[in-house]
């Protein structure tokens, strides 16, 4: 579960011009500073982070058994190697015996059960443990507070993991690359706030420093089992200012790019431009309703408000080729994505015409709508405003939006939500389930629009059980076809990710799914 | 016009707004919930801290700060803050920190309200009650005319006076020009002071000596009483900005940054030597940078800004003077309607953003020929340095106290 910010919060600071008060570029030392623009992390505790910032973070200070590479693929990272059951239900690691945290101490495989035990533990408070740890026999029994311990992970000795499923997963591997699956010292993570102050990770950096609203500061970590960073530091000024100016005065090394400065970094002639590197996400954007209550548990109404957005127009406007439009689910680069998807034709006397011969029988006698969205201050990302106001223009209906604060939104979304809702969600691996069970499925804690369908079930089940590539992509591209035929979202973009980078940086490349190593980062003479 | 003083801080109008209010109006009269207080402090322009106090019979499960901004907007937007709630000191509070937004403008109004729920599932609404992001560090004096109010606390009324009469003008002056005149009221914010402007902005780039907040009619500037040519100058180009978004205001996207800013610095009559020169030299030089670029924000860099203003002047000019006021007319009313750059351009001009680029170059370039800037490089070198510096401070001194709209 990685859900995104509204663009909203960083478009204001982007766009609310310029300021540069309190940031300062950091000295060099041998290995160099990386100096970031951030906000605030929510959380840095694995267990907990499900947002894309967090994440940004954690990852540079945690690490799990598995981890994804360049291509997306699963490799060995506390493990070394693993092997599968012929039935697909055990898998036997191998751990690293060079691996410690950050105090000194090594890191053995009961760390790992420790730590799952902990993250599916109901004192804990994880929302991603029952996606990401679910499969694994015993969870269940922890996560309801039957028991305390995860009888499907053994550790066989001190170097070797044993984790048994309660049915063979094809994507099983890729969860564990999940921070939720991250080992932690239990021991740390019993301390109050312990991530705010005193982290005891495993990762490439240590957390130095974090000071709320000014400043968060990691640090080469120099017994690190993997790559072990060049770099001596990375600074993120946090909420230091407006970004772009920040990274023209050389204040940071890497900056995101809104629609606001589009055409200056992508024209040629300018000085920009070469630093510029765009990379597509898989990430889905997209106006959710809340199918379980009225009025948006008539499909005929959730059809007529999907059929009165010209989303060709708001894309092209809004976005100005920093997005591309979504006609389906699963974006392009992960597996089963259909760019032959149609999506919902605008026809807004269609859509009037839908609503006169729904339950209600006429706009009239709909109920208010609200929607919910995430940010402070009021202020929204321009595509939802241009929704809404399609929907007032077309179906001459006001909807109110409620704004939440961000932490609410990310992590309380489903008892928050309104009749609508405004989406984001960046896949966590290279696959269909990500998306079409993660977002969708009955019972799913992320199906936050509550959408049910039988029939959708089903296939989804059947396509998880599947371990054969082929067969498993037909059924999620036959549940992808009921989920828009049924309406249970609005698509509205898929990412493109636009940052600059100072020409004397090496090695920042995010990921496809928009994480970036920091200790394969290199600061080259100036 | 009338003339006032608007010294009261914020905090006392607050809590004058939280006396006059009447206790929560539950929404179950079953339950016993009791306002005690509720009011607003400015700390203008970093936070706004809100505070409810209370009784309650019932256990307090959930208190919720409601509010919503006054601007103009195409959605309402209502915002939702999970309030920490003191059981000991039965009270909650929330802090509206605007480094995670961005400062309102001053005097913005907030309307907020709070949602009281408790244990036995059942909720409260108090009372809406305003506050204004005022940024009472000042004793602002005031001066209105029709829709037009001037705040200022440095010089004498005929200062204000000065600047009202030319505000006036200019909004006159406008409605000729672009047929539209503002139907907002518009608040003007004179600090005395670039330096007390560029205190009263969160995000602001140092050399921006004004700012206009459209969707707030209000405009900022810092103008010293010393320095009133100046300030006349700022005021009609901030004013320019709040009728060329009110006529191209549509909820899909912003027009390019030059055409903004070009018709303000067009509202301000002839371009001024400084500006020129930057203008002229980059003609010569063939330095210009791309009509494409300058849709984005200027730079940090204030040589590259100021080229930058000169060039958005010398587009408008070029517009008008090659194609007429009512094709720019038509194109802002193209814009109004939602449409791309080159959308825009191609459907009034015949020509997409590059094609402008390319004649406006050709123009500009014909227009500064490269006879001054040969003579500026047939200088003694001495000189040229001496002429160099002269303008970059003069510009500089100009500059820091001039203009930006957001």
């Amino acid at each position: 579960m990685k859900k995104l910010l509204p663009v909203v919060l960083a478009v204001i600071i982007m766009a609310a011009g310029p300021s540069l008060a309190s940031c300062s570029c950091e000295e060099e030392t041998a290995g160099g500073t990386l100096n970031l623009y951030g906000i605030d992390p929510y959380t840095l505790d694995p267990a907990l982070s499900g947002d894309s910032i967090s994440h940004q973070y954690i990852v540079q200070i945690f690490s799990g058994l598995v981890k994804l590479n360049h291509d997306l693929e699963v490799v060995g990272d506390i493990a070394r190697e693993w092997e599968v059951s012929q039935d697909g239900l055990t898998y036997t690691f191998h751990l690293r015996p060079d691996v410690y945290f950050h105090d000194g101490r090594p890191v053995k495989a009961g760390d790992f059960k420790a730590s799952w035990e902990r993250a599916c533990s109901p004192a804990t408070g994880s929302q991603t443990a029952p996606l990401y740890l679910g499969d694994i026999a015993g969870t269940n029994e922890v996560f309801s507070g039957e028991g305390e311990k995860i009888y499907g992970v053994k550790a066989l000795d001190e170097h070797t993991l044993e984790v048994k499923l309660t049915e063979p997963r094809s994507y099983f591997l890729y969860k564990l690359a999940y921070p939720t699956a991250f080992v932690v010292d239990t021991e740390n993570a019993t301390r109050s706030n312990w991530w705010h102050a005193d982290i005891n990770g495993t990762g490439p950096f240590t957390l130095r420093e974090w000071s709320s609203g000014s400043r968060l500061e990691l640090e080469r970590f120099d017994d690190y089992y993997g790559q072990v960073a060049s770099l001596n530091r990375v600074v993120y000024h946090l909420w230091a200012g407006t970004v772009m100016d920040l990274y023209e005065t050389g204040q940071i090394d890497v900056a995101g790019i809104g629609e606001g400065y589009v055409d200056k970094v992508t024209d040629e002639r300018s000085e920009f431009y070469d630093e510029l590197v765009t990379t597509v996400v898989p990430s889905l954007t997209y106006i959710g309703f809340n199918c379980n209550s009225a009025p948006f548990n008539d499909p005929a109404v959730r059809a007529a408000f999907a059929m009165a957005i010209d989303m060709n127009r708001v894309v092209e406007l809004v976005y100005r080729g920093t997005a591309i439009i979504a006609r389906g689910v699963i974006p392009p680069g992960i597996p089963g994505y259909n760019d032959t998807i149609q999506g919902t034709i605008f026809d807004p006397d269609a859509a009037l015409d839908l609503i006169a011969g729904s339950s209600y029988g006429s706009v009239d006698n709909l109920p208010p709508v609200t929607l919910t969205t995430g940010g402070y201050g009021g202020l929204i990302p321009g595509d939802l405003q241009a929704t809404v106001y399609q929907w007032k223009e077309n179906l001459g209906i006001d909807v109110t939006v409620r704004q939440i604060d961000p932490n609410e939104y990310y992590y309380n979304l489903m008892a928050e939500k309104d009749d609508l809702f405004y989406y984001g969600w960046m896949a966590d691996y290279p696959h269909p389930q990500n998306f079409l069970e993660v977002l969708f499925s009955s019972g799913s804690p992320t199906n936050v629009g509550e959408y049910s369908n039988i029939q959708y079930d089903a296939l989804i089940a059947a396509a998880a059980r599947e371990l054969e590539p082929e067969p498993s992509m037909e059924l999620y591209a036959r549940a992808e076809e009921i989920l828009l035929g049924d309406t249970a979202l609005v698509p509205v973009s898929f990412g493109v990710e636009m940052i600059l980078v100072k020409p004397y940086v090496t090695g920042y490349e995010p990921s496809p799914l928009g994480i970036v190593a920091l200790n394969e980062v290199r600061i080259e003479d100036r | 016009m009338r003339v006032r003083v608007k010294g009261l801080t914020v905090i006392l109008v607050a809590f004058v707004l939280a006396l006059t209010v009447p206790s929560a109006m539950p929404a179950n009269a079953q339950v016993d919930v009791e306002t005690i207080a509720s009011y607003a402090v400015v700390e203008y322009p970093d936070r706004i801290n809100f505070t409810l106090e209370l009784e309650s019979r019932e256990q307090i499960t959930d208190i919720r700060l409601n509010y919503r901004v006054e601007r103009d907007s195409f959605v309402d937007v209502v915002c939702e803050s999970v309030a920490g709630y003191d059981a000991d000191t039965k009270s909650a509070s929330w802090t509206w920190d605007m480094y995670t937004t961005g400062n309102l403008p001053p005097g913005t109004v907030v309307e907020y309200w709070w949602k009281i729920s408790t244990g036995s599932g059942n909720y409260h609404f108090t009372q809406p009650q305003k506050v204004a992001f005022d940024d009472s560090r000042y004793q602002w004096q005031e001066i209105s005319e029709g829709n037009l109010s001037i705040y200022w606390y440095r010089g004498d009324l005929a200062f204000a006076g000065e600047l009202m009469e030319t505000a006036r003008v200019a909004l006159i002056q406008l409605e000729d020009d672009m047929g539209a005149y503002l139907a907002r009221p518009v608040n003007i914010y004179i600090y005395g002071s670039s330096e007390d402007h560029q205190g009263a902005m969160l995000y602001v780039q140092e050399w921006a000596g004004g700012l206009a907040f459209t969707g707030y009619g209000v405009v900022a500037i810092g103008i010293a009483p010393s320095n009133i040519d100046w300030g006349k100058r700022a005021m009609v180009h901030e004013l320019a900005h709040l009728v060329t978004h009110q006529m191209t205001n549509n909820p899909y996207n912003s027009i390019p940054v030059w055409l903004n800013e070009g018709i303000s610095m067009y509202a301000e009559g002839e371009m001024e030597e400084f500006s020129e020169s930057y203008l002229r030299r980059a003609a010569a030089n063939n330095d210009l940078i791309s009509v494409q670029s300058l849709a984005s924000p200027f730079s940090s860099d204030a040589d590259i800004t100021y080229l930058s203003y000169a060039q958005s002047y010398s587009l408008v000019e070029y517009l008008i003077s090659q194609h007429g006021s009512q094709k720019m007319g038509e194109l802002l009313y193209t814009f109004s309607l939602g449409s791309t750059y080159d959308g825009a351009f191609m459907n009034v001009f015949g020509f997409d953003i590059d094609g402008l680029d390319t004649a406006w170059q050709a123009w500009v370039k014909e227009k500064y020929s490269a006879s001054s800037a040969q003579r500026m490089a047939a200088l003694p070198s001495f000189m040229a340095v001496l002429l160099a510096v002269l303008m970059a401070s003069s510009a500089v001194k100009s500059c820091r106290k001039k203009r930006l709209a957001v």
